[in-house]
């Protein structure tokens, strides 16, 4: 056994130099997260990664087929479009309104911890009480067409038509802009004080304030806030199978709608093809984010 | 240190590595990153190892555990009912029963082996007598209740006797008593305790004493309570209930923990240490302080479990093995259960059968194959049992997680399941050569459809179809003219609600809704959900009434129009056939009867083709196809193997009074009755050939499946137009396709 060489008589430690010592350091107080993240994460996705090339039941190779497959299914293309389509428009529209929310916020003087807190009561709403929210707004015979009926307006099938993607962003919106507005907060409680005096000394106005100094130093925030955005846009799924189940109407048919159809279906092959392919394009999207933002940092 | 050796031991962590750690620690005791280091690593090592494990463990050792009760079935009169069995002395049984339904004529019959060998007694003066309860003495003597005078059905007489091979002396001054009798038993003393439903009377036949009441607050049956020496066991919703029948009082009481609906059954052990109690979960002995619980035969692997059964009487006898008295499929049987102390407490081979919903005609084939194989034992793995929040969504995605893994279960109940995509991702195994030794007894439109050159990867154990009776609907070919038909009569009055409608008629219209790439036919679909809707629309008036023996009790007093439904077993057309004689007009088909009628899939059964056990799980599928398994009757479908329907067809002689009532529609006050008397064989054969040119219906994805479900009824309800429906239901469709393509 390995560990008997431990054991042995003439092993014995050798004093450790400073670097050593701080290089063993760093390792040990890395090991457990990175075993974890290995475990847990990395060998998991390296299966699915073996799996995008095997057939169902990972006994034979197919190459690439699975990916060709992926590639030209119908159904992936449509997921892929919407959530595409959801990612842009509703990561600017979050960023923005977010933005806009936490200069509001920060200018308020009095009660700001409670409007802070009711903004981020949203994220503590449980996802299923949110669903049942939205089902007595949305539903054919619901609050909001009621409403509308009261100003004789003809009601909508809000989640059978074009409006349940309109309902899904305001959703997601919603839901995560009291989030992104703390990190906001928190970007810009970090920008010096000291800049806006000696701008307005200079004769600077609130815009100009604004486009040169806090839209400038928040962009280390802008790449965080980003990514955590896009990453969060993809939890909206969450919602839409809660409301509208498998077979959503068609603009809110997402790529998790597609991928548990497929898991349920054991479609397992196409489900690891397309989830490498979409991984792939996160990592891509993140590097790009970072080498843009990044850089600009630098400078 | 030793600390880290402590963490050595609990941990199982290789000593090398402990004596590094304490190395490394002596070296820099002092500094606070070490501490850290430290922390690390337990950590870590935590992780790595393995905690005690008892399957662990008991593998590695060489002991095995052995020991348990062995199932026999006991050469026992063939009646048909069983009034009273009663152990009279030591291996000493007695038994009254009829082999001629519930009527007369009774047999007594004696054991005086324990059970192995019986003969019959003769006692003249039961000849004639229509007896409703009865218990036997220890000298043998019969105690009964019988009609005394039936010639007002209205208002029968009882009178109680003690019978033997003498005679017959009727006991005075319990007339009254008799009236409400529905069993007796006989205390130490010569008491008569008679049972009143839902209390048990203590009656002093020399009249000296005033009756004392034993009340258990539920249902008592015979087998529900038991004397013993000076004492009664009386089972009660949660408890068994201990009395001193000298002085009526209670003296103890246990509460039973098992959790079962069925009705329990309940003894006293020999030596009076403990009571027993069997249920469906199977038998259990409770100390008397009620301290000690033991299960000490499992009712997953024995008679106790299966649906089938209904559990009459237990009798330990001084060794602690036992006999149980039950009725099975409208026979009495009698089994031994002796105990071997040589054979495997467990079973050697495990297998796990998965289905979304519970299924009783697989606990039954579970119970009869276990019972063929003491050495396996099959898992019965519910996935949506009720009793918590899984869904069958939940399920699903479990399943799929398992089957993954490699790890899945072996035997699979597809109902309700993607069973086209587990076929096409190679996840179930060829059952061909397990159907083809099975061919020449299954019906053959149904093998025909489910074994391909490709082979045979699902098949299904039990069918249902739907059929159709009335007087002139020769002419009723399909749900346009069914629904012209309804519009057509006076009163349009039938079983059939909105609510019902997509329940009932999804499974005949999906053929047509599809084309043969799978897309949907629209002018189809648009044809047949108007007129669905038009029936939704007349039948919004119609009372719920399902099932085909209620409304065949209608229509023979002609409050329905017509009988409509789903025939699930063969027991239905005993009604729908005795509705027809009563009204001297009609005729049964299946309905629609265009291409021969649908039959509807059900206990699908299939095999994983990672299964470790596959070729056991292979056989068990043969087994449960086979005739011995199939020739039983649940409500859940009709048999697959022809063999078997046919014998259940014969399972009565014709003319036999099979059940009978009386409905009463609230809505007009109408009273109906029909006595169902068992169909000819002639009328069999029309049951069958019917069946013979039915086709199985297809398959399609249960999730889209639901969606037309729900989207249909929308659009019957009138909250949703045909063309909202139709367009959804293209969409649903149309993606379902594309992520199948």
């Amino acid at each position: 056994m390995w560990w008997r060489w431990f054991t042995r008589r003439e092993f014995h430690l050798r004093p450790l130099s400073k670097t050593s010592h701080e290089i063993l350091s760093f390792i040990f107080f890395l090991l457990p997260s990175f075993v974890g993240v290995c475990y847990f994460v990395l060998l998991p996705f390296a299966d699915v990664v073996r799996r995008s090339f095997t057939d169902t039941m990972a006994s034979k190779f197919v190459g690439l087929r699975n990916y060709s497959g992926v590639l030209r299914n119908e159904a992936f293309q449509l997921a892929v479009s919407n959530t595409v389509r959801f990612v842009l428009v509703c990561i600017p529209l979050l960023l923005i309104l977010s933005l806009m929310l936490a200069l509001l916020v920060r200018k308020v003087t009095i009660g700001a911890d409670f409007y802070k807190t009711s903004f981020l009561l949203p994220m503590v709403i449980p996802v299923a009480s949110m669903v049942l929210l939205w089902r007595m707004f949305f539903a054919k015979q619901g609050f909001v067409n009621s409403l509308l009926s009261c100003l004789d307006i003809a009601p909508t099938d809000w989640m059978n038509t074009g409006w349940s993607f309109a309902v899904l962003v305001g959703s997601y919106i919603w839901r995560n802009i009291g989030y992104d507005m703390i990190l906001w907060l928190a970007g810009m409680s970090g920008i010096p004080a000291a800049l806006y005096e000696a701008a307005r000394v200079d004769g600077a106005g609130p815009i100009q304030c604004f486009f040169f100094i806090t839209l400038p130093q928040l962009r280390s925030s802008l790449l965080i806030i980003s990514i955590l955005s896009i990453l969060n846009s993809f939890k909206v799924f969450r919602e839409a199978y809660l409301i509208a189940g498998n077979y959503p109407h068609d603009s809110i048919y997402l790529l998790q709608h597609l991928f548990n159809n497929w898991f349920t279906n054991l479609d397992i092959q196409k489900l690891c093809a397309a989830a490498v392919l979409v991984a792939a394009v996160i990592m891509a999207l993140i590097f790009v984010l970072q080498a843009v933002w990044g850089q600009e940092e630098c400078r | 240190m030793n600390f880290l050796l402590d963490f050595q031991e609990v941990l199982e962590i290789p000593s090398g590595i402990i004596n590094l750690l304490i190395l490394g620690v002596k070296e820099s005791m002092r500094s606070l990153k070490c501490l850290s280091i430290l922390m690390c690593l337990v950590l870590l090592f935590s992780a790595c190892t393995k905690t005690k494990d008892y399957a662990m463990k008991e593998k590695e050792g060489s002991k095995i555990l052995t020991g348990r009760y062995l199932e026999e079935k006991i050469d026992f009169p063939e009646f048909t009912n069983v009034i009273t069995m009663d152990q009279v002395a030591d291996n000493t049984y007695m038994t009254l029963g009829t082999k001629n339904g519930y009527d007369p004529p009774y047999e007594v019959w004696c054991s005086e082996d324990n059970g192995n060998t019986w003969k019959e007694k003769k006692y003249d003066s039961l000849s004639d007598m229509l007896i409703i309860s009865a218990t036997f003495t220890a000298n043998g003597g019969l105690y009964a209740t019988f009609i005394s005078d039936d010639s007002n059905p209205n208002s029968l007489q009882y009178q109680t006797a003690f019978i033997d091979e003498k005679g017959i002396t009727v006991l005075q001054g319990v007339e009254e008593l008799s009236q409400y009798n529905q069993g007796l038993a006989v205390t130490k003393s010569e008491d008569l305790l008679i049972n009143q439903g839902t209390n048990l009377l203590q009656c002093d036949l020399d009249g000296v004493e005033a009756p004392i009441s034993y009340v258990a607050g539920s249902p008592l049956w015979a087998g529900s309570y038991r004397v013993f020496e000076d004492r009664l066991i009386m089972s009660c919703k949660e408890e068994i209930q201990i009395f001193d029948t000298n002085t009526g009082s209670k003296i103890g009481g246990v509460i039973c923990k098992t959790n079962s609906n069925s009705p329990r059954v309940v003894a006293t052990q020999s030596d009076d240490s403990g009571i027993f109690y069997c249920d469906d979960t199977g038998l259990y002995r409770i100390t008397m302080d009620g301290v000690i619980t033991e299960q000490v035969i499992d009712g997953t692997l024995s008679t106790f479990g299966m649906p089938s059964v209904n559990l009459l009487g237990l009798f330990p006898d001084s060794d602690n093995n036992f006999l149980l008295l039950c009725k099975a499929n409208d026979k009495i049987e009698l089994k031994s259960f002796s105990y071997d102390p040589n054979a495997l407490l467990e079973p050697s081979k495990n297998l796990i059968l998965f289905s979304l919903n519970d299924d009783k005609f697989i606990r039954q084939a579970i119970g009869l194959y276990q019972r063929e194989h003491p050495d396996i034992k099959i898992t019965y793995q519910v996935a949506v049992s009720g009793t918590d929040a899984i869904t069958a969504s939940d399920a699903k995605r479990q399943l799929s997680t398992e089957l993954l893994s490699g790890n899945g279960p072996d035997i699979l109940i597809l109902d309700n399941l993607p069973i086209e995509s587990f076929i096409r991702q190679g996840v179930l195994a060829d059952l061909k050569e397990s159907i083809q030794g099975l061919d020449n007894e299954l019906f053959r439109n149904i093998s025909e459809q489910y074994l391909s050159s490709e082979g045979c990867f699902a098949f299904p154990a039990r069918m249902s179809t739907q059929i159709i009776a009335g007087v002139n609907i020769e002419g009723v070919h399909t749900i346009g003219d069914l629904v012209n038909y309804i519009d057509s009569q006076s009163d349009k009055r039938t079983g059939i609600t909105p609510k019902l409608i997509m329940e009932l008629f999804y499974p005949i219209c999906v053929p047509s809704w599809f084309n043969a790439n799978g897309e949907i036919n629209e002018s189809t679909m648009r044809t047949d959900l108007t007129t669905l809707k038009h029936l939704a629309e007349i039948s919004s008036q119609n009372k719920n009434v399902p099932y085909l023996n209620a409304q065949s009790t209608r229509w023979s007093g002609k409050g329905l129009s017509l009988i409509y439904g789903q025939l699930d077993n063969l027991e239905d057309m005993s009604y729908v056939y005795s509705a027809i004689d009563k009204r001297q007009e009609g005729v049964v088909k299946l309905f629609p009867d265009v291409s021969g009628g649908v039959l509807i899939p059900s206990s699908i059964l299939g095999v994983n083709a990672a299964s470790k056990e596959a070729t056991i799980a292979k056989d068990f599928v043969q087994f449960a196809l086979s005739f011995e398994a199939q020739n039983n009757s649940f409500e859940t479908g009709m048999p697959t193997n022809l063999n078997a329907l046919e014998a259940i067809g014969k399972s009565h002689e014709p003319g036999f009074y099979f059940g009978g009532g009386g409905e009463t529609d609230k809505t007009t006050g109408e009273n109906y009755e029909l006595g169902a008397l068992w169909f000819t064989e002639l009328q069999l054969s029309q049951i069958i050939s019917l069946l013979e040119s039915a086709e199985m219906g297809t398959p399609i994805s249960v999730d889209v499946q639901q969606i037309i479900v729900d989207e249909a009824t929308k659009c019957f309800n009138g909250t949703q137009s045909i063309d909202d429906t139709l367009s959804i239901l293209n969409q649903v469709v149309t993606r379902h396709l594309q992520e199948n393509s």
